[in-house]
Protein backbone atom coordinates (compact mmCIF):
# COMPACT_ATOMS: atom_id res chain seq x y z
CA UNK A 1 0.00 0.00 0.00
CA UNK A 2 0.77 3.58 -0.51
CA UNK A 3 -1.40 5.36 1.56
CA UNK A 4 -2.62 7.04 -1.73
CA UNK A 5 -6.17 5.50 -1.86
CA UNK A 6 -5.21 1.92 -3.24
CA UNK A 7 -6.00 0.46 -0.39
CA UNK A 8 -9.70 0.09 -1.31
CA UNK A 9 -11.92 1.16 -4.29
CA UNK A 10 -15.26 2.34 -3.30
CA UNK A 11 -18.48 3.08 -4.48
CA UNK A 12 -21.00 4.84 -2.44
CA UNK A 13 -24.48 3.95 -4.03
CA UNK A 14 -27.76 6.36 -3.98
CA UNK A 15 -29.87 3.64 -3.15
CA UNK A 16 -30.02 0.12 -1.06
CA UNK A 17 -30.54 -2.66 -3.26
CA UNK A 18 -29.10 -6.08 -3.48
CA UNK A 19 -29.49 -6.66 -7.07
CA UNK A 20 -27.43 -3.04 -8.32
CA UNK A 21 -24.91 -4.00 -4.78
CA UNK A 22 -24.14 -7.62 -6.25
CA UNK A 23 -23.73 -6.17 -9.76
CA UNK A 24 -21.37 -3.17 -8.70
CA UNK A 25 -19.76 -5.75 -6.49
CA UNK A 26 -19.33 -7.79 -9.42
CA UNK A 27 -18.13 -5.07 -11.91
CA UNK A 28 -15.25 -3.81 -9.47
CA UNK A 29 -14.30 -7.59 -8.86
CA UNK A 30 -13.79 -7.67 -12.90
CA UNK A 31 -11.97 -4.85 -13.08
CA UNK A 32 -9.38 -5.49 -10.16
CA UNK A 33 -9.03 -9.42 -11.11
CA UNK A 34 -8.45 -7.94 -15.05
CA UNK A 35 -5.82 -5.44 -14.12
CA UNK A 36 -4.38 -7.63 -11.50
CA UNK A 37 -4.76 -4.54 -9.24
CA UNK A 38 -3.36 -5.23 -5.60
CA UNK A 39 -6.51 -3.74 -4.17
CA UNK A 40 -9.75 -4.31 -2.90
CA UNK A 41 -13.52 -3.47 -2.91
CA UNK A 42 -16.55 -2.28 -1.08
CA UNK A 43 -19.93 -1.07 -1.99
CA UNK A 44 -21.07 1.12 0.89
CA UNK A 45 -24.57 -0.15 1.82
CA UNK A 46 -25.79 -2.08 5.17
CA UNK A 47 -24.23 -4.79 6.62
CA UNK A 48 -27.38 -6.59 6.53
CA UNK A 49 -27.67 -6.55 2.22
CA UNK A 50 -23.62 -7.10 2.23
CA UNK A 51 -25.02 -10.52 4.49
CA UNK A 52 -27.87 -10.83 1.17
CA UNK A 53 -25.12 -10.01 -1.23
CA UNK A 54 -22.90 -13.19 0.15
CA UNK A 55 -25.36 -15.46 -0.15
CA UNK A 56 -25.95 -14.52 -3.53
CA UNK A 57 -22.43 -15.41 -4.15
CA UNK A 58 -21.04 -11.81 -4.49
CA UNK A 59 -17.16 -11.27 -4.58
CA UNK A 60 -17.33 -9.38 -1.08
CA UNK A 61 -13.57 -8.05 -0.10
CA UNK A 62 -14.90 -6.21 3.07
CA UNK A 63 -17.87 -5.28 5.24
CA UNK A 64 -19.02 -1.82 5.56
CA UNK A 65 -21.07 -0.40 8.29
CA UNK A 66 -21.62 2.66 10.53
CA UNK A 67 -21.12 1.98 13.95
CA UNK A 68 -22.03 4.29 17.13
CA UNK A 69 -20.84 4.30 20.84
CA UNK A 70 -24.09 3.17 21.99
CA UNK A 71 -26.41 0.89 22.28
CA UNK A 72 -29.03 2.37 21.33
CA UNK A 73 -27.39 4.54 18.78
CA UNK A 74 -26.23 1.27 16.71
CA UNK A 75 -29.93 0.52 17.46
CA UNK A 76 -30.96 3.13 14.87
CA UNK A 77 -28.31 2.43 12.39
CA UNK A 78 -30.19 -1.30 12.21
CA UNK A 79 -27.66 -3.43 14.04
CA UNK A 80 -26.27 -5.11 16.72
CA UNK A 81 -22.80 -6.42 18.09
CA UNK A 82 -24.06 -9.91 16.88
CA UNK A 83 -25.17 -8.49 13.36
CA UNK A 84 -21.36 -7.07 12.77
CA UNK A 85 -20.03 -10.33 14.11
CA UNK A 86 -22.40 -12.59 11.70
CA UNK A 87 -21.22 -10.46 8.92
CA UNK A 88 -17.62 -10.71 9.79
CA UNK A 89 -17.96 -14.44 10.09
CA UNK A 90 -19.38 -14.64 6.63
CA UNK A 91 -17.18 -12.50 4.88
CA UNK A 92 -14.63 -14.41 6.12
CA UNK A 93 -15.99 -17.38 5.16
CA UNK A 94 -15.45 -16.62 1.69
CA UNK A 95 -11.69 -16.82 2.21
CA UNK A 96 -10.99 -13.94 -0.70
CA UNK A 97 -8.46 -11.82 1.50
CA UNK A 98 -8.95 -13.12 4.43
CA UNK A 99 -8.01 -10.35 7.55
CA UNK A 100 -8.76 -7.21 7.77
CA UNK A 101 -11.79 -7.38 6.44
CA UNK A 102 -14.31 -4.77 8.32
CA UNK A 103 -14.78 -1.29 7.16
CA UNK A 104 -16.24 1.18 9.57
CA UNK A 105 -17.25 4.81 9.80
CA UNK A 106 -18.73 6.68 12.86
CA UNK A 107 -21.13 9.32 12.30
CA UNK A 108 -20.46 11.73 14.88
CA UNK A 109 -23.43 13.37 16.30
CA UNK A 110 -25.67 10.82 15.35
CA UNK A 111 -25.81 9.49 18.80
CA UNK A 112 -27.23 12.74 19.72
CA UNK A 113 -29.37 12.36 16.39
CA UNK A 114 -30.70 9.19 17.85
CA UNK A 115 -31.25 10.36 21.12
CA UNK A 116 -29.00 7.55 22.45
CA UNK A 117 -26.21 9.63 23.81
CA UNK A 118 -27.13 9.95 27.46
CA UNK A 119 -26.17 13.23 27.90
CA UNK A 120 -22.38 12.00 27.10
CA UNK A 121 -20.02 14.44 25.82
CA UNK A 122 -18.86 14.11 21.63
CA UNK A 123 -15.31 12.78 22.11
CA UNK A 124 -16.31 9.78 24.60
CA UNK A 125 -19.15 8.50 22.21
CA UNK A 126 -16.14 8.54 19.55
CA UNK A 127 -14.23 6.83 21.86
CA UNK A 128 -16.89 4.53 22.51
CA UNK A 129 -17.37 3.71 18.57
CA UNK A 130 -13.80 2.67 18.13
CA UNK A 131 -14.39 0.48 21.28
CA UNK A 132 -17.06 -1.32 19.44
CA UNK A 133 -14.44 -1.40 16.02
CA UNK A 134 -11.75 -3.03 17.94
CA UNK A 135 -13.43 -6.44 18.22
CA UNK A 136 -12.57 -6.97 14.51
CA UNK A 137 -8.81 -6.46 12.80
CA UNK A 138 -10.04 -3.39 10.88
CA UNK A 139 -9.04 -2.12 6.97
CA UNK A 140 -10.08 1.44 7.81
CA UNK A 141 -12.39 3.14 10.90
CA UNK A 142 -13.33 6.70 8.84
CA UNK A 143 -14.87 9.21 11.29
CA UNK A 144 -17.74 11.23 9.46
CA UNK A 145 -17.32 14.95 11.14
CA UNK A 146 -20.48 17.63 10.24
CA UNK A 147 -22.27 14.89 7.79
CA UNK A 148 -25.92 14.98 10.26
CA UNK A 149 -25.61 18.99 10.56
CA UNK A 150 -22.91 21.32 12.03
CA UNK A 151 -25.51 22.05 14.35
CA UNK A 152 -24.80 18.73 16.55
CA UNK A 153 -21.19 20.45 17.28
CA UNK A 154 -21.13 22.90 20.54
CA UNK A 155 -17.79 24.88 18.58
CA UNK A 156 -14.87 23.79 16.00
CA UNK A 157 -12.69 22.24 18.43
CA UNK A 158 -15.57 19.63 19.40
CA UNK A 159 -14.76 17.53 16.46
CA UNK A 160 -12.80 13.97 17.23
CA UNK A 161 -10.32 13.77 14.43
CA UNK A 162 -8.42 11.06 14.13
CA UNK A 163 -8.46 8.59 11.00
CA UNK B 1 -43.68 16.48 3.68
CA UNK B 2 -41.21 18.59 2.10
CA UNK B 3 -38.80 20.36 4.13
CA UNK B 4 -35.76 22.69 2.91
CA UNK B 5 -33.39 21.57 5.64
CA UNK B 6 -30.01 22.04 4.15
CA UNK B 7 -30.56 22.50 0.77
CA UNK B 8 -33.62 24.82 -0.29
CA UNK B 9 -32.61 24.18 -3.83
CA UNK B 10 -33.32 20.54 -3.70
CA UNK B 11 -36.77 21.47 -3.42
CA UNK B 12 -37.22 22.05 -7.19
CA UNK B 13 -36.76 18.56 -8.01
CA UNK B 14 -39.51 17.73 -5.82
CA UNK B 15 -42.38 18.56 -8.00
CA UNK B 16 -41.27 16.53 -11.17
CA UNK B 17 -40.74 13.68 -8.58
CA UNK B 18 -43.75 14.17 -6.87
CA UNK B 19 -45.96 13.77 -10.30
CA UNK B 20 -44.01 10.82 -11.16
CA UNK B 21 -44.59 9.39 -8.11
CA UNK B 22 -48.91 9.94 -8.62
CA UNK B 23 -48.15 8.65 -12.08
CA UNK B 24 -46.64 5.19 -10.85
CA UNK B 25 -49.03 4.84 -8.22
CA UNK B 26 -52.33 6.12 -10.33
CA UNK B 27 -55.07 5.52 -8.18
CA UNK B 28 -53.53 2.79 -5.52
CA UNK B 29 -53.46 5.25 -2.48
CA UNK B 30 -54.98 8.45 -1.16
CA UNK B 31 -52.71 11.06 -0.60
CA UNK B 32 -52.50 13.70 1.78
CA UNK B 33 -52.34 17.53 1.10
CA UNK B 34 -48.23 17.95 1.14
CA UNK B 35 -47.11 20.02 4.00
CA UNK B 36 -43.89 21.91 3.71
CA UNK B 37 -42.07 22.14 6.28
CA UNK B 38 -39.04 25.12 6.85
CA UNK B 39 -35.93 23.91 8.59
CA UNK B 40 -37.29 20.58 9.51
CA UNK B 41 -36.13 17.17 10.02
CA UNK B 42 -36.85 13.95 8.94
CA UNK B 43 -38.62 13.03 11.87
CA UNK B 44 -41.01 16.04 12.04
CA UNK B 45 -42.84 13.57 9.40
CA UNK B 46 -43.89 11.12 12.44
CA UNK B 47 -45.87 13.49 13.66
CA UNK B 48 -47.42 15.31 10.92
CA UNK B 49 -48.36 11.79 9.32
CA UNK B 50 -49.38 10.92 12.72
CA UNK B 51 -52.00 14.04 12.82
CA UNK B 52 -53.23 13.41 9.56
CA UNK B 53 -54.06 9.46 10.30
CA UNK B 54 -51.47 8.45 7.19
CA UNK B 55 -50.35 4.84 7.12
CA UNK B 56 -46.78 6.48 5.09
CA UNK B 57 -45.19 9.25 5.15
CA UNK B 58 -42.29 10.29 2.64
CA UNK B 59 -40.31 12.97 3.65
CA UNK B 60 -38.54 15.06 0.89
CA UNK B 61 -35.62 16.73 2.11
CA UNK B 62 -32.99 18.74 0.86
CA UNK B 63 -29.70 17.11 1.25
CA UNK B 64 -26.44 18.30 0.28
CA UNK B 65 -23.82 15.32 0.14
CA UNK B 66 -20.77 17.21 -1.10
CA UNK B 67 -19.87 20.49 -2.78
CA UNK B 68 -20.51 18.60 -5.83
CA UNK B 69 -24.30 17.71 -5.31
CA UNK B 70 -25.92 21.39 -3.59
CA UNK B 71 -29.12 20.36 -4.46
CA UNK B 72 -29.44 16.78 -3.63
CA UNK B 73 -32.87 15.56 -2.21
CA UNK B 74 -33.83 12.72 0.01
CA UNK B 75 -36.51 11.15 0.09
CA UNK B 76 -37.44 9.25 3.47
CA UNK B 77 -40.14 6.93 3.46
CA UNK B 78 -41.60 5.75 6.81
CA UNK B 79 -44.25 3.09 8.01
CA UNK B 80 -46.17 4.80 10.16
CA UNK B 81 -49.56 2.63 10.88
CA UNK B 82 -47.75 0.64 13.60
CA UNK B 83 -47.31 0.12 17.31
CA UNK B 84 -43.43 2.27 17.31
CA UNK B 85 -44.41 5.87 18.69
CA UNK B 86 -45.21 8.75 16.66
CA UNK B 87 -42.31 10.90 18.62
CA UNK B 88 -38.99 9.06 19.00
CA UNK B 89 -38.81 6.08 16.10
CA UNK B 90 -35.97 4.93 15.38
CA UNK B 91 -33.68 5.69 12.15
CA UNK B 92 -33.40 1.86 11.52
CA UNK B 93 -37.34 2.63 10.60
CA UNK B 94 -37.02 4.38 7.84
CA UNK B 95 -36.07 3.88 4.25
CA UNK B 96 -33.74 6.06 1.99
CA UNK B 97 -33.75 7.21 -1.59
CA UNK B 98 -30.99 9.47 -1.83
CA UNK B 99 -29.07 11.93 -4.51
CA UNK B 100 -32.59 13.03 -6.72
CA UNK B 101 -31.22 15.17 -9.04
CA UNK B 102 -30.96 15.32 -12.81
CA UNK B 103 -27.05 14.52 -12.25
CA UNK B 104 -27.56 11.98 -9.75
CA UNK B 105 -30.63 9.33 -9.40
CA UNK B 106 -33.38 11.20 -12.26
CA UNK B 107 -36.57 11.76 -10.13
CA UNK B 108 -38.71 9.95 -12.57
CA UNK B 109 -36.00 6.88 -12.01
CA UNK B 110 -36.51 7.92 -8.38
CA UNK B 111 -40.70 7.64 -8.29
CA UNK B 112 -40.46 4.07 -9.18
CA UNK B 113 -37.67 2.85 -6.38
CA UNK B 114 -39.98 4.88 -4.11
CA UNK B 115 -43.68 3.35 -5.54
CA UNK B 116 -42.15 0.19 -5.02
CA UNK B 117 -41.20 0.48 -1.44
CA UNK B 118 -43.98 2.57 -0.85
CA UNK B 119 -46.28 -0.58 -2.57
CA UNK B 120 -43.98 -3.24 -0.39
CA UNK B 121 -44.38 -1.08 2.75
CA UNK B 122 -48.37 -0.94 2.38
CA UNK B 123 -48.19 -4.72 1.70
CA UNK B 124 -46.05 -5.85 4.67
CA UNK B 125 -46.71 -3.15 6.89
CA UNK B 126 -43.58 -2.08 7.71
CA UNK B 127 -40.11 0.27 6.55
CA UNK B 128 -36.94 0.44 7.37
CA UNK B 129 -33.41 -2.17 7.33
CA UNK B 130 -35.65 -4.82 7.18
CA UNK B 131 -37.79 -3.82 4.04
CA UNK B 132 -34.78 -4.59 1.13
CA UNK B 133 -35.29 -2.22 -2.28
CA UNK B 134 -35.97 -5.00 -4.68
CA UNK B 135 -37.21 -2.13 -7.25
CA UNK B 136 -33.96 -2.63 -9.17
CA UNK B 137 -35.18 -5.84 -10.87
CA UNK B 138 -38.32 -3.96 -12.29
CA UNK B 139 -36.13 -1.21 -13.20
CA UNK B 140 -33.92 -3.30 -15.22
CA UNK B 141 -36.47 -4.85 -16.67
CA UNK B 142 -38.22 -1.39 -18.10
CA UNK B 143 -35.21 -0.57 -19.15
CA UNK B 144 -34.86 -3.60 -21.37
CA UNK B 145 -38.24 -2.76 -23.36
Amino acid sequence: MYGAGDAVIGINPAADSVPALCELLRLLDELIQRHAIPTQSCVLTHVSNTLQAIELGAPVDLVFQSIGGTEGTNRGFGISLALLDEAHAAALALKRGGEPLMYFETGQGSALSANSHHSLDQQTLEARAYAVARRYQLLLVNTVVSFIGPEYLYEGAAHCVGR
Amino acid sequence: MLADDLSAAALQHAPPLLHALRHELADTLTWSPPVVATQARVALGDEIGARLLARVVLGLIGERQSLSSPDSLGAYLTYLANAAPAVGRSEALRNCVSNIRPQGLAPVDAARRIAWLLRESLRRQFSGVALKDDSETALLESVQR
